[in-house]
């Protein structure tokens, strides 16, 4: 039997050789092709007999066919059913629900959309730049938001739990994006799909109910009000089936609390840019996903093969001890584990950014939560490597009970030493809050902070807060106003609109002290003392964000020598900062599209054996740069769907405090990135012109449709 | 003799029982600080700090606040009154 595979170029060519057209004609043929359901029941062996019948058509498919076969093109090393899956990794459908009109409809995967920009985020991006503009109001029926999960998902290959929820953010009003991890996104594939994109709004709250292909609206109104865990297991009960995977929404997303969080049945949390929100303007609750199909994988022998070199790589003997003790200390105390290792390097940010170091930060550390209230640990499904999550269990004391997932280092130090706040039990505490009600801890914790600097200055006053003594380091008035905030009660009302409104509603002197870019709170990496957060942030596609590019890895020493980076970036040096923030932008914008977990990523796994995994998996051969080509092209779709609402290069820059105020102790003292000039080189590396991608690097990136786009006359 | 301010986090901390301590030691690296450091306080801090060669150090290592990579290495000289800190790794966010 013939056999295809895609060959791949270096990143410095988009273009397609003559046997990579052809082989891309013959897929999309045999897809047009009436014999397509033939194959799908019949399977591999009817392959040949599919070409032998369409040798005698006079149509392109064949043409392209005979070409190959004659030339010997074809690559008998990789073998699959292009019919079946014109690429492993992928299901190939997208299921599309208008919440309004009760209608649905499975089409196709976009092969030529999932050829560039992966999948997952990258997919959706290119999906709502269409869909979405500046007028579409983030909490009205045309918005519209989609649930992905990117090719390497549901795989096996280690790490690969990411998936996604995209659309415009009610909290910032541009790229609105979220990942979580767990099972929730291979169930959504093994159920059929590749994502979900739902419009319109329903006049009565529903879920959406995904099985093996079919998918069904059913009546929630059952489940309006409760909490996100006890809404999972209420879903599972009525299902009548434990092992259903439902991610929802609790009442902060129902009361659209700008920054509310989709949570799973697993307590994993797509947390950041108000995903809660859109879904709760939508009446949309949950949605539960049960599949029985196994995700394809193109080359099943090497695919198994390259997972099992990747297990290894990253352990001793064969781990450089930057790789092992990543992983051991991940295991071990979980993210909080650096929060004392950030401070005394003078980067704990702490009362809302006035300090950079926190005396009382062994109280808040992965390694006490350890001794203290930790119960388990635990790892996603394929993980196999990291076991980073942390169970937790407060039994006495006047915050218990609690008994859920325990925090993690953003956690710990918003809702920590940003506040001040030093004790460990409340921190649990307000975490599992945030969890149930569902409230991104990040913005939850940055916004509360904010309160306390306006309350020390009079800004905001006792009767503002409803009587609560919202005072630095005031553990008890931390948990209630939390609860407040996702009850969207008393002053939650007013703070759960997110810092940059709040500020907005006070005054200048609120607006110095209100610490996000572009509207979305700025996470916990200090950019005074890391300059590469300081560009990350300005320049992220969903606002300050610690995600979507890293490059702070790379000064903590995560190296990736396959790239280049074979030693640690030195501090407080202009020159690198620019470049090494670009590249860590694509290559997250790269692996979070495939679906790749970062902690597995980035001086863990080594990315061209990465790039062996999803050549296998998907029959697409590319390689390690080829992947980070894919990367950029991703992160400049999200730029001009930012700029399609209106972004510009004003808005890349820091809150006051972190542009102009020096801290005053540590290495960073008296130091303050120099953003601008970052930023003029960042552009220029960029090929952008005032911080807008330019025509010929849109050509460049095959993105001839959005240059036409962004630079009509 | 030379006084050496050491701060400690996490495990290394846990290993030796304090945060922070002072160690004299005399015509000093910082080489010369953690051997010193490790025949004092045993094994579990010798694995603790350096990697399997025997050689190379797991941890973070600042001198006065700059990252032993960024000067000499391990054979960074130490002068009294100098502060030394151990640090895990730092991983996630």
């Amino acid at each position: 039997m013939p056999c295809f595979g895609y060959v791949s170029r270096s990143a410095d060519h988009c273009h397609r050789t003559r046997v990579e057209e052809d082989i891309y004609l013959v897929n999309v043929g045999l897809q047009a092709s009436s014999q397509r359901i033939a194959l799908v029941k019949d399977g591999l062996s009817f392959s040949k007999r599919l070409l032998d019948e369409l040798s005698s058509s006079r149509d392109a498919t064949v043409q392209a066919c005979a070409r190959l076969i004659g030339s010997g093109q074809s690559e008998p090393s990789v073998e699959y059913d292009p019919m079946r899956n014109p690429r492993g990794g992928y299901v190939g459908k997208i299921l599309l629900i208008d919440l309004g009109a009760e209608k649905m409809s499975a089409e196709d995967l976009d092969l030529e959309v999932a050829r560039k920009y992966i999948g997952g985020a990258g997919y959706a991006a290119r999906v709502l730049y269409d869909s979405i503009d500046a007028s579409t109001d983030p909490l009205g029926p045309e918005n519209v938001i989609i649930f992905m999960a990117g090719p390497m998902v549901g795989t096996g290959f280690p790490g690969t739990t990411k998936w996604t929820i995209c659309a415009k953010s009610p909290l910032t009003h541009i790229w609105g994006e979220s990942s979580a991890s767990g099972s929730f996104g291979a169930e959504l594939k093994r159920a059929g799909f590749d994502g979900i994109a739902v419009s319109g709004s329903s006049p009565s709250p529903v879920m959406i109910r995904v099985s093996d292909g079919d998918a069904e609206l059913r009546d929630a109104t059952g489940f309006w009000g409760m909490e996100t865990l006890a809404t999972a297991k209420a879903i599972q009960k009525e299902l009548d089936d434990p092992n259903t995977r439902v991610a929802c929404i609790g009442p902060a997303g129902e009361r659209l609390v700008r920054y509310a969080s989709v949570v799973t049945d697993e307590e994993r949390v797509c947390g950041r840019t108000g995903m809660g929100t859109v879904m709760g303007s939508k009446n949309l609750k949950a949605i539960a996903v049960r599949g029985t199909e196994g995700v394809p994988i193109a080359d099943e022998r090497t695919f198994a093969s390259i997972c099992d070199k990747a297990r290894r790589a990253v352990k001793p003997p064969n781990a450089p001890s930057y790789t092992s003790d990543r992983v051991s200390g991940l295991t071990a105390h979980g993210t909080a584990r650096s929060v004392e290792s950030l401070e005394m390097m003078g980067g704990l940010p702490t009362r809302n950014w006035r300090q950079g170091r926190f005396p009382e930060a062994t109280k808040i550390t992965g390694s006490t939560m350890s001794k203290t209230i930790l119960k388990g640990r635990g790892m996603c499904p394929h993980c196999g490597i990291i076991a980073c999550w942390r169970k937790v269990k407060v039994e006495g004391g006047k915050y218990a009970p609690v008994e859920g997932h325990g925090p993690e280092y953003e956690t710990c130090a918003s809702l920590g030493s940003l506040c001040l706040n030093s004790s460990l039990e409340s921190i649990a505490k307000a975490n599992d809050i945030c969890n149930r009600l569902g409230i991104d801890t990040i913005s939850t914790g940055a916004t509360i902070a904010f309160a306390m600097e306006c309350y020390e200055k009079g800004i905001l006053t006792s009767a503002d807060l409803g009587g609560i003594p919202l005072s630095w380091g005031n553990d008890e008035a931390i948990v209630k106003v939390v609860e407040l905030i996702g009850r969207r009660e008393g002053v939650g009302r007013l703070l759960g609109e997110g810092v940059r409104f709040v500020a907005s509603t006070m005054g200048e002197e609120a607006e110095r002290l209100a610490a996000h870019v572009k509207g979305l709170e700025v996470p916990m990496h200090e950019p005074r003392r890391w300059w590469t957060m300081s560009l990350a942030y300005a320049t992220s596609n969903r606002g300050a964000c610690h995600l979507q590019g890293t490059p702070v890895y790379l000064e903590w020493g995560l190296i990736q020598p396959e790239f280049g980076y074979a030693t640690k970036l030195p501090p407080f040096k202009q020159e690198q900062t620019a470049q090494a923030t670009r590249f860590h932008q694509d290559f997250s914008a790269a692996f979070t599209s495939m679906g790749h977990c970062q902690f597995t990523i980035g001086g863990v796994i080594p990315f061209n054996m990465v790039a062996e995994g999803y050549s296998s998996a998907t029959g697409e051969k590319v390689d390690h740069w080829g992947l980070l080509r894919k990367g950029e092209r991703i992160w400049n779709m999200k730029r001009a769907f930012n700029i399609k609402m209106g972004t510009t290069a004003r808005e890349d820059t820091l809150p006051p405090r972190l542009l102009e105020e020096p801290l005053r102790e540590g290495p960073a003292a008296d130091r303050l990135s120099p953003l601008n000039s970052l930023l003029q080189e960042y552009y220029a590396i960029r090929g952008w012109r005032d911080g807008k991608p330019s025509r010929e690097k849109l050509l460049e990136l095959d993105m001839e449709d959005i240059a036409f786009s962004l630079w009509a006359e | 003799m030379a006084k050496i301010r050491v701060a400690l986090a996490e495990e290394i901390r846990e290993i030796v029982g304090q945060k922070e301590l002072e160690m004299e030691i005399e015509n000093a690296t910082v080489f010369d600080l953690v051997e010193s450091m490790a025949k004092k306080y045993g094994e579990r801090f010798r694995s603790a700090v350096f990697d399997e060669s025997g050689k190379r150090l797991r941890m973070i290592v600042t001198k006065n606040n700059q990252e032993i990579e960024f000067l000499q290495g391990l054979d960074t000289p130490l002068k009294d009154g100098d502060k030394v800190m151990l640090l895990p790794p730092i991983a996630g966010g």
